[in-house]
């Protein structure tokens, strides 16, 4: 079960990753075509993500996001981090990785947004790197609909099922989520 | 269930932060109101906050545990950055957002300041608080502490730069002006003859 809330939203917290949410994104690694698009080639090791877990620092944050279900226990539905945090080039790279039953519900979309408010108007980031395969549609529309901007391809990056696919690189920065936020 | 009382206040004591009371200090510390008013912009989940209950061994400061008549904790007091031999050190405070209005820092500071000043030889204590939380700037004026600077744009804070006003308490000159403030150091006189 996940820790206390950290970043409240309408319909999600983010809560903190504890010792018993280990393993809990399992199922997200299941599926070989989802798992390739993420970028993810070898079988998930729950000893990696307890490395993972002793890791988080001041230069990684690692939240869970958790649907508000009124006064029912939070439920962590996936995972949302904010790593490689430089200060002095004020950069950082987020990531979100979320199990197969929810997605399309928005989740993404709505997190995301908490941990750019919080990378941009917490942490004093100046900007935030994605970065995504070509073949990942969902991450992109999301990466689209946040504001963020198509920096760069890595043409046949890696391997999907076989095929070599293209690595896009996204990049937003603090002046346009500024500028989105008074858009909405 | 925190540890035995190490200075009694009226309506709240002080006690040492044990193990169990950990979930309550995680609880309160992630808070995105309570971290408002703090110098705290990560998430700290149990194993780190482990590992910052044993650090505090290693410092010259205290961190308490505010503790309210039910034997609850509610918040948390107590200063660091100790300078010996300038006799200085910062003080700090925060309360759980279901207790802010009752005076409990109030308390809790009048009996950290005297502490601080009578037990641990400290001459001036400071403490840093937003421009933006004039709670906190009342609970520090009600304990005898005074404003002696603005620090300029000196944090940011929800996406702005913003002031911070620094207070201080000097050891031969702090005196509490309000009932709650007197009340809790007149509780911990008292409990010397229990």
């Amino acid at each position: 079960m996940p820790g206390p809330v950290f970043l409240r939203g309408d319909r999600v917290t983010l809560r903190t990753f504890e010792e018993a949410d280990l393993g809990f994104l399992a199922p997200a690694y299941e599926d070989p075509t989802v798992r390739q698009r993420m970028g993810s080639h070898g079988p998930y090791v729950e000893r990696h993500e307890r490395n993972w877990l002793e890791s988080l620092d001041e230069d990684t944050v690692g939240l869970v996001l958790c649907p508000q279900e009124g006064s029912a226990e939070p439920t962590g539905v996936g995972l949302l981090t904010l790593y490689d945090i430089d200060e002095r080039e004020g950069r950082a790279e987020m990531g979100a990785v979320f199990l197969p039953d929810v997605r399309g519900e928005g989740y993404a979309t709505e997190g995301c947004s908490l941990l750019l408010d919080y990378a941009f108007g917490e942490r004093r980031l100046h900007r935030v790197r994605a970065t995504t395969l070509a073949v990942n549609d969902p991450a992109r529309a999301t990466l689209t609909r946040l504001g963020f901007e198509l920096e760069g391809r890595t043409r046949e990056a890696t391997l999907v099922a076989g095929e070599r696919v293209d690595e896009l690189r996204y990049g937003l920065l603090a002046s346009e989520w500024d500028q989105s936020e008074t858009d909405d | 269930m925190p540890g035995p009382t190490f200075l009694r206040g009226d309506r709240i004591d002080l006690c040492p932060i044990e193990e169990a009371d950990l979930p309550f200090v995680q609880r309160t510390i992630n808070d995105p109101a309570v971290r408002a008013t703090l110098r705290s912009s990560e998430p700290k989940n149990m194993r780190q906050e482990e590992a910052w209950l044993e650090s505090l061994d290693d410092q010259e400061g205290e961190t308490l545990l505010v503790v309210d008549a039910d034997g609850d904790p509610v918040g948390t007091v107590g200063f660091g950055d100790v300078d010996g031999t300038w006799g200085t050190a910062e003080v700090g405070y925060s309360v759980a957002r279901e207790h802010w209005g009752n005076g409990y820092a109030t308390e809790a500071v009048a009996l950290v300041t005297r502490y601080g000043v009578e037990e641990r030889r400290l001459e001036k204590l400071v403490a840093t608080v937003y421009a933006h939380n004039p709670a906190s700037m009342r609970v520090l004026e009600k304990c005898g502490w005074r404003e002696e600077a603005v620090l300029e744009r000196e944090a940011f804070v929800d996406g702005r730069r913003v002031d911070c006003h620094r207070y201080a308490a000097f050891a031969d000159d702090w005196a509490p002006g309000d009932d709650r403030a007197r009340a809790a150091l007149a509780a911990d006189d008292d409990g010397a003859e229990d």
